[in-house]
């Protein structure tokens, strides 16, 4: 094995523990997370109404919609902390490919945010009335797409770098790129409730995985070395 | 004939308002970008006036 | 590579013989679109005179989608090459796209709510007309969110690249979207068949629309140009008198 890839894998891994390190320590951040999703979850019942069949046609929907609005504060966080501190002005003048830290920085992200989520997805379902055997492909749909927002998230982020009040622009920026991972995240377990196969949606939202984990890296390198040469 | 012209068959509280909200529209750019256009070769002749 | 092209000199050379051209050219097709829209065309089979609405809003599709289009171009010309007129190009078509994407959907929620009952439905391409208008809301406040206009200028062209990356993937999902969710009568928007007499306000409508939108750009860069020279004199005219206090 050539010894500069296992430079490389090695870099990838220690730049997720660094930043599940950094990013784990304040609590805050988890809460405000779950406090997010908790209200969608809560307050569509409570607006919609008790029936069942009403919560049934929209369940599946409110919990996605209730992981991406949760997600979309924290986008920010990914890039701000470091490129105000320095850390990414250092990376991108070394010789360290600054895209593989970018990888690594979506990764631990994806880590940190949705996996807790995703942990807790079935109370969140069992709230709203699904069905036991849609669960398993709740979870599974949301690792992948989580994945695609986190890795939009940082381009996202990426771009707003330097920006005058750039948390408040990220969600309008997101949306026409989110709106995709939406459709096909809610159509895998809809179609497990119509009865039909989930994987067109479940290898849909894999294709886009696999697209944004290319392009992401490239296009948020290329935004954050134009934000750090001003 | 007139009266369909004008009446279009009870569509015309639909056709009417679409046409005249696309005439606002393109009305409303042309004079705004002739506005802009001349308001800047303004501020452009008094600057080279101040130049020179 | 394009140097030529971006030469603002030779811009203003071409541009100031095309205007006269493009301006005429909108005004007689749209007013030749009107008088066959309006007057002498005939009603529809289905939809009765509300057909006519089609002959501005399927030019206002047409134009929001093809600006879209031209705004990823250029802020690939500005990225690329580094053209600043490019950079002018992209400012300039993205408020007018908005602008007209808006038109579209507003006169599509005129054209349903005779067809359909609703002032809005969720139709696959109504909703990606949505999506394109938040895509150019979002172009428009991001070049104008940051301190120095040039930082503006790169992140959101930035941005339209990736939105076009984007486009058909979003178009495809909101078909496709679309389709699950069909209600049982599948209404078609424009017929089966467009007729002879209609295509031809629809066309010259369509003509008359480009050139009036092309017209209105080249008219917003020639002005963002002036702007540029006036910034740059205004400097002069500071050092000047800074090095004359001195």
């Amino acid at each position: 094995m050539n010894y500069k890839e296992l430079n490389w894998i090695y870099l990838f891994i220690s730049h997720i523990k660094r930043d599940i390190l950094i990013n784990s320590r304040s609590l805050f951040d988890i809460v405000s997370i779950f406090g997010f999703m908790l209200l969608i979850i809560i307050l569509f019942p409570m607006g919609i109404g008790p029936i069942q069949e009403k919560l049934d046609i929209v369940s599946n929907a409110v919990l996605w919609i209730g992981l991406i609005i949760a997600i979309i504060p924290s986008l920010e966080k990914m890039i701000q902390r470091d490129y105000t501190n320095g850390w990414l002005d250092q990376i991108a003048t070394s010789p360290i490919p600054l895209e593989i830290v970018l990888l690594a920085k979506s990764i631990s992200h994806w880590i940190i945010v949705i996996i807790p989520l995703i942990i807790t997805s079935p109370i969140f379902a069992i709230l709203l009335g699904l069905e036991f055997n849609q669960i398993p492909w709740l979870i599974l749909s949301m690792s992948i797409g989580g994945l695609s927002i986190c890795f939009i998230g940082i381009i996202g982020a990426a771009l707003i770098l330097g920006a005058r009040r750039g948390n408040v622009l990220l969600p309008v920026i997101i949306l026409p790129l989110i709106i995709p991972i939406l459709i096909f995240g809610v159509g895998v377990n809809e179609s497990i409730k119509i009865g039909l196969s989930p994987l067109p949606n479940l290898f849909l939202l894999i294709a886009f995985s696999l697209i944004y984990l290319v392009i992401s890296p490239f296009i948020s390198a290329i935004l954050i070395r134009i934000a750090i040469s001003r | 004939m007139i009266n369909e012209f004008w009446f279009m068959d009870g569509y015309n509280i639909y056709i009417w308002p679409s046409y005249i909200l696309t005439f606002f529209i393109l009305i409303f750019l042309t004079f705004r970008s002739i506005y802009l256009s001349k308001k800047a070769k303004k501020m452009l002749k008094k600057l080279e006036e101040l130049n020179s | 590579m394009f140097d030529w092209l971006a030469n603002p000199n030779r811009f203003n050379r071409i541009t100031n013989k095309i205007q006269p051209i493009l301006l005429l050219a909108s005004l007689i097709t749209i007013i030749l679109g009107l008088y066959f829209g309006l007057y002498d065309s005939p009603k529809d089979y289905q939809q009765g005179h509300a057909v006519r609405i089609m002959y501005v809003h399927v030019p206002s599709a047409w134009l929001a989608s093809g600006l879209y289009l031209l705004l990823a171009i250029s802020s690939i010309f500005y990225i690329v090459w580094k053209h600043p007129l490019a950079d002018l190009m992209s400012r300039s078509t993205a408020p007018i796209g908005a602008l007209f994407s808006l038109l579209t959907l507003a006169t599509g929620s005129l054209w349903g709510k005779p067809m359909w009952g609703t002032w809005w439905v969720w139709d696959a391409r109504l909703t990606s007309m949505l999506i394109l208008f938040f895509f150019y809301l979002g172009y428009i406040l991001l070049s104008n969110a940051f301190e120095r206009k040039i930082d503006g200028s790169k992140s959101a062209a930035v941005l339209a690249i990736v939105g076009i990356i984007n486009l058909p993937i979003i178009k495809f999902s909101v078909d496709w979207w679309h389709t699950l969710h069909q209600p049982s009568s599948l209404l078609k928007f424009d017929g089966p068949t467009i007729d002879g007499q209609m295509l031809l306000p629809l066309v010259l409508m369509i003509i008359g629309f480009c050139s009036f939108a092309s017209y209105i750009i080249i008219l917003n860069v020639k002005t963002k140009l002036i702007e540029k020279k006036c910034e740059a004199l205004i400097l002069k005219l500071n050092l000047n008198e800074i090095s004359n206090i001195r």
